[in-house]
């Protein structure tokens, strides 16, 4: 067998204009291994594709492991790529969030991150 | 059954409990850790890839000929998934300009795999394959009139569970490759087809690791590279003519952009040793995440879910 797609097919399907793939993290705020001055009352988290949110699980906990965050993850309106997640944080210290991630077309990710709240 | 064939059964016995965990994605993604595929060896995983092409311009070996590798593609097709592991074959073909020596297709190369074991929270995987390069299916300079038979193993290992106070060095990752090569033939034309250890390992870290779980990248560009230096060997252990059991191999310092459905590696050829060649070449590859462009076709296992 001695497949060679044409140099168009291939421009072609790496530009599809819905792109199907395994979601990765890009950015979060507060941001992955940020410093943030005054306690944040939610969690947002922006990936590479878009999420199945139901299915996705977020987890954040401060240092003694007991979890800050206020119920299950919820959609971003407008912006299928994004989930947040609201905080009940009151003072200072270095929070882990332990997430995963269901894209659209099925895929599962997980990761891990801290950031650090200083008053 | 030779020692090296016993250490490899004693071993997968070993640590194929120690693996059998979890049932890793179909591609090569580990806990937090994707492993992306590399130019030198493969990766650990088994997934619905297609690599094309793969170009190279290999340093001039002993004997001052010179390679080129042009349209080099490699296939690789999920089967099913067991209740353990996934089961995936690949198809391996290209063409071949030696200077002097001709030209000609490379033969078809296919490797039956069994893996994507994976131990989530140390980024540990495995993966046990079998390649065959046939007869009779190469043409010109490259035509072989028999089989080669080449058991594999591939082990990757992401840093991710290192202490926090290391979390800086948790993007780096390890693979690592060991294979024989057994000629279907022991002779051919009065000249002895060698049995051959090979392998490899990588160096690899990776910024979209980093960027995810170590620290904010702001560059939208840096943040998707995995700088990785490969090596690779390959020693005749049987069945050579005096003086020709040889240690060869190469190091291959350069980098892969990973993006969502793609990548793209670079790295130079750099000779091992004097009996490597002499010069620096250069090897680049465009790889295709089928399961990620193509889920509901050619992205997913031909039987089953």
């Amino acid at each position: 067998m001695k497949l060679l797609p044409s140099a168009a097919c291939l421009f072609a399907l790496l530009s599809a204009s819905q792109a199907l793939a395994h979601a990765f993290l890009v950015k979060a705020a507060p941001g992955v291994g940020s410093t943030v001055g005054t306690p944040p009352t939610n969690l947002l988290m922006t990936y590479t594709e878009g999420l199945e949110v139901p299915f996705c699980g977020v987890t954040v906990t401060d240092a003694s492991g007991a979890t800050v965050q206020k119920g299950k993850p919820q959609a971003v309106p407008g912006h299928s790529d994004e989930m947040s997640v609201p905080l009940n944080i009151t003072g200072p210290g270095t929070f882990t969030v332990a997430w995963h991630a269901v894209s659209v077309d099925t895929h599962h990710t997980q990761g891990s991150f801290k950031f650090t709240v200083s008053q | 059954m030779d020692a090296l064939s016993r250490g490899c059964i004693i071993a997968s016995t070993l640590i194929l409990p120690v693996f059998v965990i979890s049932k890793a994605d179909a591609h090569a993604v580990c806990g937090d850790r994707i492993f992306p595929a590399t130019l030198g060896i493969n990766d650990p995983g088994v997934g619905d890839e297609l690599s094309v092409p793969t170009l190279s311009y290999q340093p001039s070996n002993a004997n001052d000929q010179q390679e080129f590798d042009v349209g080099a593609f490699s296939w690789s097709k999920t089967l099913f998934s067991p209740t353990v592991g996934t089961v995936g074959v690949t198809f391996s073909d290209g063409a071949t300009w030696l200077h002097p020596g001709g030209s000609g297709w490379d033969p078809l190369s296919t490797e039956l795999q069994w893996g994507n074991f994976c131990a989530p929270e140390h980024e540990a995987m495995i993966t046990f394959g079998f390649n065959v390069s046939w007869a009779n299916t190469g043409t010109g300079s490259q035509s072989q009139p028999f089989n080669t038979y080449q058991p594999v193993i591939d082990v990757g290992k992401g840093f991710g569970d290192l202490p926090d106070s290391f979390r800086s060095l948790r993007p780096l990752a390890t693979t690592f490759e060991l294979s024989e090569t057994f000629p279907g033939e022991s002779v051919t034309q009065g000249i002895q087809n060698s049995t051959n250890l090979n392998g490899g390992f990588t160096i690899q870290y990776s910024l979209p690791y980093y960027n995810s779980q170590v620290a904010a990248i702001g560059n939208g560009f840096l943040r998707h590279l995995i700088p990785i230096t490969e090596f690779t060997f390959s020693k005749p252990i049987a069945n050579f003519a005096p003086g020709t059991n040889v240690t060869t191999g190469t190091v291959q310092p350069g980098v892969i952009y990973l993006g969502d459905t793609y990548q793209v590696g670079v790295e130079a050829i750099l000779p091992l040793n004097g009996a490597s060649g002499h010069g620096v070449g250069v090897i680049a590859s465009l790889d295709l995440y089928l399961d990620d462009l193509l889920p509901g076709t050619l992205g997913k296992p031909l039987f089953g879910s």
